[in-house]
């Protein structure tokens, strides 16, 4: 019994979310449909801990792999597990996921049930694209995401919903209709398989690889965003309901990142690295585009939602730089932003649930009445500018050591990016949080219930841990990043001292 | 025993996170936290300083390990060496005064757990940095001062005045920090490491190496790697320092509680720029061409800030200027490789500046306003009593007391050249003399009252003064008898000869140096004591020129407003031009319209190639071919065969085929539904075993 449940761990993360949607089906109570749905989510959470305990940091590849076929003549299988880089995106997910549903508790009115499903359907579908070995499912749940996120901001949304769902789907449906095309190329050329693990251990023809990366760098870039794809994100972030925001910038836009580090980087080291300074270049001039993009807005969400286009840049400067530090510092950005940019929406949540205004302009003052928020929104804040203590200055501090041995001038003009993070960020501080209140209602808002205090605590505590001491989630990525790191040193010293050393060593073979 | 020293830096911490989580409950009471943490800190810090005394082994105390990636590893540890410990009992002694005298002088503040806090963490985050043994842990050390600073800055934050200088002096500081974050990826880059032991023992080894900066873009830019990375980790030290042309936000600092002020903003945390110099000196020494700019910046800051100081009215905004002044003496001092010298004076003007600034406060609190010349208004009329002009030139030679003693005999004696030892000597007399004159004229304006005056504060009475006085010379005595114990002290943390000893040129010997350093400081006070109107300094010139050098000194050489114009405002209309026109106009627009083209397009196609012809024409065939089948039908007679079955709707067929085709779109549309289902399955099975069972 023990070793049925040790064995499918995996599984039963995944087949939570998915069992609480079948409940829900046949309650009626709003009240009890919330709490079920923030069961289903702590139960997730406490099954991810055994998870972690239970994940050994020094063995080398995949753990919890669970194989199953699902379709034989196709070779389309259900397999999924996890390795350094993709446990700590699950664990972002699992967290973030009953913050969701306690900001939705008395924000979501009208339809808590469907509300409540599409919530715990992301949750699922995210863990299994972070879990899956087969590019079939990965693609399939990757697809799932952004139906449920759709109708988020369709139905819940602010005012322009309409047109921004309506830009957030079209937008995906490209990036994902590029992504299926990579796919079915890797299939052909693979062999036909959709193992993961199969699929990276081959490799390709040049013109093969440039191709399938093309494609595949389209559609993670759109989903990261990267520069010139990124429009979605400002008008879906601002109109979305708190929850999906924070699922959408916490969680979906790291698929993108993951998706270079399983599918791009493996499969295709030669066309990566001739494709790595552009993308190198592309990253520094969107993190400098979205820092003063954000300057610009008047709009907290959009501020925030263009920051975040900032921050991605880090995300593929660490990237593309093959080093080590590059990567894990690329990760662990992954992981902060999700938190610290999941905590700030949360508050910017709380604040328009208060007031029913996003606009800056319509605050200020708030540190007389609401004390314990503006304590907990200085800390994300300053988190979010990447103030040394907090998790955020570790990861982009790693990304500027790995981009400095790469390209010193790029990791110099990265640095822009902090700055002008500091200046939009402090700005819209000083703003909101200090000064006198702008508005009447603005000047009598009551401070965070204990509910809202609870929702914010657990991430300002990761934020703190994290930045203080992140040994243990860089230790436990260390042997998947040194698996990746290794597959470039020996194609980014260009192929020729390769070839050579191997005409070299032939000789004595043949003499023995 | 040595990791009992641990509780220097951990104690504040401590007392921080106490206050700010149990403040509310606290109360006052939070005073006492406060003060006991930073009292009982300073008394180890007494201790450590005996122990390095006696022994002269620094102390070194591992704690854990920060991160491991790749090559790099960090371990955080404390390292306390003669430097530190002198530098940490100025750090916790001030700041254990400070929290004495604040606790009464905050009282009544809404916000008084939160100073407390504030303050105690600021003293956990300069005692981490002073004891860190690892250039990342004094970064992060670096930025929790900052932070510190600006929520500190901003306590009163009701009034917009001490926000924008809180977010302003951030700012400003993180753009001196980004210097200072590349400094530390260029260290890392070319030593491998952070640690600060490791990085000074191998410093000498890659003295001649060079870095191309220009290597990404194919060009070719040679420049030393030393002095890129001193440079740029000297940015950081000026931004935290306040130097030219970092100094902007110091003045604006002073909106912070006075307190803060006195700790912050003139003992400790602006001292941290030298402190790193000080610290990474035998790298810092390996280039010529870093330390002559770290000279020229520390030596135009120096006259700069002394000369701006004398047109100050705000008594704390003087005060601020004056400290940038004094700092820019202590870099300079670094630029020309006099550490210890500087160290000195870092040390007894973190002492003098932060009595000074809580001597302000207590008259603050009298006259409950920071104008002081323009308080009195035009007096004059009333004639300044003997004890405020003497009070008054025994502050001024304070200064040149310090300046002109022990370490600097060094300085003037031996140096590396003529030319460098003449502008010392020109920059510390001037320094000097502004000193006293602005020390004489804001003791004066602030204390010499007309009678219409409301509000009068009094300098204390003149047995105070001597007091003070008499005190303030027992210091410096106490200082300059230290010079020959300090210097053989702190030589083992610096580790090199940190002054060429050859004799180049010896004008005059260390004595009458110093009587000239009092008279020039005798001469600022004749000068402010005779002539009180603000032009005093400028009278030397024809009225037009006054009148403009006067206006420019007063708006502080216009760097506010220059950063202003040309930093600020423009980087906010391009990033508002850019969001309308590129992001809105072009990137957003492109997106958009493309939709819109494709379904443009899909419409076009819709009309051109004209959907409904088809089905028309469709409609034609079937038509056409039920004509047939009737033609067909009348001429092959099968009606025979079929007699008996039904034959109405033949007849009906022959009559309208057309009618008869339109009756199959009449049927039901479930019906249609089911038809187009089997087919769907039809057309899957047949793939299926197509493509599936070759």
């Amino acid at each position: 019994m023990i070793s049925l449940f040790t064995d499918h761990l995996l599984s039963l993360i995944i087949a939570v979310p998915f069992i609480g949607i079948a409940i829900l089906a046949f309650v009626r109570d709003d009240r009890l449909i919330r709490r079920i749905s923030l069961a289903c989510t702590l139960v997730d959470v406490a099954l991810f801990l055994l998870l972690w305990i239970g994940f050994d940091s020094e063995q080398k590849g995949m753990q919890f792999v669970e194989r199953m076929q699902w379709m034989p003549t196709l070779k389309i299988q259900y397999a999924v597990g996890v390795d350094g880089i993709s446990i700590l995106l699950l664990l972002l997910t699992i967290v973030l996921s009953p913050l969701c549903i306690l900001c939705s508790w008395s924000a979501v009115t009208k339809h808590v049930r469907a509300f409540m499903m599409l919530i715990l359907l992301v949750e699922g579908a995210m863990i299994v694209v972070f879990s899956a070995l087969d590019l079939f499912l990965f693609f399939m749940l990757w697809e799932v995401t952004m139906i449920p996120m759709y109708f988020l901001i369709v139905l819940w949304g602010g005012p322009r919903r309409i047109a921004a769902g309506l830009k957030f789907v079209l937008y995906s449906l490209t990036g994902s209709l590029l992504l299926l095309v990579g796919i079915l190329a890797l299939y052909a050329e693979g062999g036909g398989t959709f193992d993961i693990e199969t699929l990276s251990q081959q490799s390709y023809t040049p013109t093969a690889q440039w191709w399938m990366f093309l494609a595949f760098f389209l559609s993670f870039a759109i989903k990261l965003p990267m520069l010139p794809f990124h429009t979605w994100l400002p008008d879906a972030h601002a109109e979305a309901p708190t929850a999906g925001s924070v699922i959408l910038a916490g969680v979906l836009l790291k698929m993108g990142g993951y998706g270079f580090l399983r599918i791009g980087l493996p499969m295709f080291p030669d066309a990566s690295v001739q494709f790595a300074p552009w993308i190198i270049w592309l990253s520094v001039v969107g993190i400098l585009y979205g820092g003063l993009m954000a300057l610009a807005q008047d709009d907290i969400k959009k501020l925030v939602a263009y920051s975040s286009i900032s921050h991605m840049g880090f995300v593929t400067l660490g990237i593309f730089s093959f080093t080590e530090q590059g990567i894990q510092g690329a990760i662990l950005q992954m992981f902060n932003h999700g938190i610290v940019t999941g905590a700030i929406f949360l508050c910017v949540g709380q604040l328009y649930e208060r007031t029913h205004s996003r606009s800056i302009n319509a605050y200020g003052g708030l540190h007389k009445q609401m004390p314990r928020f503006v304590a907990l929104f200085c800390l994300f804040t300053i988190a979010s500018f990447a103030l040394p203590g907090t998790g955020s200055f570790i990861g982009e501090f790693l990304v500027l050591l790995g981009a400095a041995e790469v390209n010193l001038i790029a990791a110099f003009l990265a640095l822009g990016g902090i700055l002008l993070a500091a200046a939009y960020m402090l700005w819209m501080l000083q703003r909101v949080v200090l000064g006198q209140p702008a508005t009447s209602t603005a000047a009598v808002l009551p401070d965070l219930t204990r509910r809202e205090t609870a929702t914010l605590i657990p991430l300002a505590i990761l934020v703190l841990w994290v930045g203080v001491f992140p040994r243990p989630l860089i230790h436990c990525m260390d042997e998947a990043v040194s698996n990746v790191v290794e597959m470039h040193k020996g194609v980014g010293k260009s192929n020729a001292p390769i070839t050579s050393s191997q005409t070299v060593e032939s000789p004595p073979a043949k003499s023995d | 025993m040595s990791a009992f020293y641990v509780l220097i830096a951990l104690l504040p911490l401590l007392a921080a996170i106490v206050i700010a989580l149990a403040g509310h409950r606290l109360g006052e009471a939070s005073r006492k936290v406060g003060t006991l943490a930073i009292g009982t800190s300073f008394g180890l810090s007494v201790l450590a300083f005996l122990q390095l005394v006696v022994s002269g082994q620094p102390i070194f105390i591992p704690l854990y390990q920060l991160l491991k990636t790749g090559d790099l590893t960090i371990n955080l540890a404390l390292y306390v060496d003669q430097l530190s410990v002198l530098v940490l009992l100025l750090v916790t002694g001030v700041s254990f005064v400070v929290h004495a005298y604040s606790s009464r002088y905050m009282i009544g503040d809404t916000r008084y757990s939160r100073f407390f806090a504030l303050m105690a963490l600021f003293t956990f985050a300069m005692v981490t940095l002073v004891m860190s043994s690892n250039l990342l842990m004094i970064f992060i050390c670096w930025e929790l001062m900052g932070i510190c600073s600006y929520l500190l800055i901003s306590h009163q934050s009701e009034r917009k005045a001490a926000c924008n200088a809180a977010t302003k002096a951030f700012l400003v500081n993180a753009v001196a920090d980004v210097g200072l974050l590349f400094g530390l990826v260029l260290t890392y880059t070319t030593f491998g490491t952070l640690d600060i032991k490791e990085i000074l023992e191998l410093a000498p080894s890659i003295s001649g190496q060079t870095i191309n900066l220009l290597s990404a873009t194919g060009g070719d830019l040679q420049i030393q790697t030393v002095t890129l990375i001193t440079l740029f980790l000297f940015a950081g030290c000026a931004g935290k320092s306040a130097q030219i042309p970092f100094h902007v936000w110091l003045p604006q600092a002073m909106e912070a509680p006075t307190p803060v002020s006195a700790l912050i903003h003139a003992a400790t945390m602006v001292n941290a720029g030298p402190f790193l110099l000080i610290r990474l000196s035998p790298l810092v020494m390996l280039s010529p061409a870093a330390m002559m700019v770290i000279a020229i910046v520390g030596g135009t800051t120096a006259l700069f800030a002394g000369i701006v100081s004398l047109t100050q009215t705000d008594i704390k905004k003087s005060l601020a200027y004056s400290t940038i002044s004094q700092i820019g003496f202590m870099i300079m001092t670094c630029g020309l490789g006099a550490f210890v010298a500087a160290l000195f004076h870092l040390l007894a003007h973190g002492l003098l500046k932060g009595y000074l600034f809580l001597s302000t406060g207590n008259q603050l609190e009298a006259a409950a306003t920071h104008g002081h010349s323009h308080a009195d208004g035009d007096s004059g009329h009333d004639k300044p009593t003997w004890s405020l002009h003497l009070g008054a030139l025994a502050l001024a030679c304070v200064p040149p007391v310090i300046l002109f003693s022990g370490p600097y005999q060094q300085l003037w004696t031996a140096h590396q050249s003529q030319a460098a030892q003449v502008v010392f000597i020109v920059i510390g007399l001037l320094t000097v003399f502004f000193t006293a004159m602005y020390c004489v004229r804001g003791v004066t304006t602030l204390f010499h009252h007309n009678p219409d005056q409301t509000i009068k504060p009094k300098f204390y009475s003149r047995f105070h003064l001597l007091v003070v006085s008499a005190g303030i010379l027992l210091l410096v005595a106490a200082l300059l008898l230290l010079w020959s114990w300090f210097k053989p002290f702190l030589m083992p943390a610096l580790g090199e000869p940190y002054i060429i000893t050859t004799t180049l040129w010896q004008p005059i010997s260390g004595v009458s140096l110093l009587v000239t350093a009092l008279i020039a400081a005798a001469c600022g006070w004749a000068i402010a004591s005779v002539l009180p109107t603000t032009f005093n300094l400028f009278s030397l010139f024809p009225a037009g020129v006054r009148k403009r050098l006067y206006v420019l000194f007063l708006n502080k050489f216009y760097f506010d407003e220059t950063y202003d114009v040309c930093v600020v405002q423009p980087v906010i209309r391009i990033s508002r031009w850019i969001c309308r026109v590129v992001d809105d106009g072009i990137v957003d627009r492109v997106i958009v319209q493309l939709g819109r083209s494709c379904v443009g397009m899909a419409i076009w196609i819709w009309r051109t190639i004209d959907v409904r012809g088809i089905e028309r024409s469709a409609v034609n065939a079937g038509s056409r071919s039920v004509a047939l089948a009737h033609w067909l039908w009348t001429y092959i007679d099968v009606r025979p065969f079929d007699s008996d079955s039904n034959p109405k709707p033949n007849s009906a067929a022959t009559t309208d085929a057309n009618s008869d085709l339109h009756d199959v779109a009449a049927r039901p549309l479930q019906h249609q539904l089911l038809v187009q289902v089997l087919w769907l399955i039809v057309a899957i099975t047949f793939f299926y075993w197509l493509v599936l069972y070759p």
